[in-house]
């Protein structure tokens, strides 16, 4: 699953980012294998997160555990 | 952490003030509960949740309707770390499915007959879950035309709807009553201030309203049938989406109220004699029965009849015919009470049905000399005087009968017997036999 919203028809460019940052966290591979950046690595490259998130005028968040 | 959107929805002025936080932190407790739930499912499957609509509250209290999809977040080691969530504000459309939803519910119940004060109180419920801070109510103007009568207000003080109930319209009479009077829109955007307002701000205020925008709803001939006020508790006008939402709902009142009275009218016909407005002889049967059924006071029931009405209608015409029924009518009901039956049992017969301690035989001879005198006074008409009188038969439940068949038989009976052996006679049954008694004092009859 690589979209947020699979019947979204607005918010093209917003939906564009989150596909790509959708496609990003997750594994590709196996369920259970690694994505290309991992919850680690995304936290310690806050200024990506943040430039992505604050694209988006959807509400975004991230929770751990 | 979550995005500047978050950020402002939560009433924080960074996205940082939100790292550390938890939902318990940021939502009621039972909606606190529901996203974790959620996401810890989430995170225990390792499947995301996609595109599922949910609400969340705002700072100022407003809910908000959000498509929602979460993903699980994993670490380096392909362990399940965290969630993302992303939220899309679809309140706009939710409440356009809600409006029509509520709307087309709304009109089921007026097409199934619901109780007036449930439509209207559901009409204004669905106004009121489309806007914040919007109070709604609906007056109806009663047949006189003059006063306002309580409607619907499910979220207006109690007390307050109690003391407008019944209000009389006016040129200054407050936003509804000024627009029942004149039959246009009124908006007072500060009720403190508006000078339409002066005699009743007080009592708003004191209930904590500070706007008021009434609208009359008018009948499809134009007629007003209510208001419909929308009511805030700071100054303020409405907007386009107001507006938008008192044209539905003004519309949909219309047609309920209408709907009510015509059906009420109908059924008004249906049991009532057109001529006198008395209830006819279908009306009687069914109270009649259910008098019975009750099985509580015993009473008497008098069939009357105008004497040789036949020759009136022959000698002057149907329109004085229709004349004396009425006259007779308005006698006749003048001297009963609002307990007893009155009916109009076809052409020139009436029954009347009189209960409990009024039944008994002194005080109920005394009565019906009453109607027979006041049935015998004069009649006027085009500069002309004439008399009537009438024959009276009684029966009693349970002593002659206790089927509304029986008792109309024997006194129909006896009411025969009494014309027969003089006009101006009322023949009461005692067990199978009948006892007549002459009505003392009764003037001698005229033209009949």
């Amino acid at each position: 699953m690589r979209r947020a919203f699979p019947d979204s028809s607005r918010y093209e460019h917003a939906d564009a980012v989150i596909s790509d940052f959708i496609a990003r966290i997750q594994p590709s591979g196996g369920q259970d294998a690694a994505p290309e950046i991992p919850f680690d690595r995304m936290m310690l490259e806050e200024g990506w997160l943040r430039r992505t998130f604050d694209q988006v005028s959807d509400y975004l968040f991230i929770k751990d555990r | 952490m979550a995005n500047r959107t978050v950020a402002a929805d939560m009433g924080v002025s960074s996205p940082d003030e939100l790292v550390g936080k938890s939902d318990f932190d940021l939502h009621p407790t039972a909606l606190a509960e529901k996203f974790y739930a959620d996401e810890q499912d989430i995170m225990r499957t390792g499947t995301p949740k996609i595109d599922y609509e949910e609400f969340v509250y705002l700072r100022d209290g407003r809910r908000r309707w959000v498509a929602s999809s979460k993903f699980p977040l994993r670490s380096a080691s392909g362990e399940i770390v965290g969630v993302f969530g992303i939220s899309r504000d679809i309140s706009v459309r939710r409440q356009a499915e809600d409006l029509v939803k509520g709307q087309s519910r709304v009109l089921e119940m007026i097409a199934a007959g619901a109780p007036l004060p449930d439509i209207l109180e559901n009409l204004v419920s669905l106004m009121e879950a489309q806007l914040f801070g919007v109070w709604g109510s609906i007056l109806l103007l009663d047949d006189d035309g003059r006063h306002l009568r309580h409607g619907a207000a499910p979220s207006l003080p109690g007390a307050y709807c109690e003391a407008i109930n019944g209000v009389e319209i006016g040129p200054v009479v407050g936003s509804c009553g000024t627009a029942a009077f004149f039959g246009k829109t009124v908006i007072v955007e500060d009720i403190g201030t508006d000078p339409l307002w002066a005699d009743y701000k007080d009592l708003a205020l004191s209930f904590g309203l500070r706007s008021c925008w009434s609208t009359p709803i008018f009948s499809r001939d134009g007629k007003v049938l209510g208001t419909f006020a929308m009511y805030t508790g700071r100054a303020a006008v409405p907007g386009e989406r107001e507006r938008s939402l008192i044209r539905d709902t003004t519309r949909i009142a219309a047609i309920a109220i209408e709907r009510y009275r015509t059906e009420a009218q109908i059924r008004y016909i249906a049991h009532h004699d057109s001529l006198t407005g008395l209830p006819n002889r279908r009306d009687f049967s069914f109270q009649l029965d259910r008098l019975i059924a009750s099985g509580g006071d015993r009473f008497a029931l008098i069939f009357l009849d105008i004497d040789r009405f036949k020759t009136v209608n022959d000698s002057f015409g149907h329109v004085v015919g229709d004349m004396v029924l009425k006259t007779v009518t308005e006698r006749i009901r003048d001297s009963l009470e609002p307990e007893d039956m009155f009916v109009r049992f076809g052409g020139d017969e009436f029954v009347i049905v009189i209960r409990g301690e009024r039944a008994a035989q002194s005080t109920l001879n005394a009565l019906l000399c009453d109607i027979s005198q006041l049935v015998a006074l004069p009649i006027h008409f085009d500069e002309q005087a004439f008399h009537v009188t009438c024959s009276m038969g009684i029966a009693r439940c349970p002593e002659n009968g206790t089927t509304s068949d029986d008792l109309l038989v024997r006194a129909d009976n006896a009411m025969y017997q009494a014309k027969e052996y003089r006009p101006r006679r009322v023949l009461f049954l005692r067990g199978q036999h009948v006892v007549g008694r002459a009505v003392p004092n009764a003037p001698a009859g005229g033209h009949a």
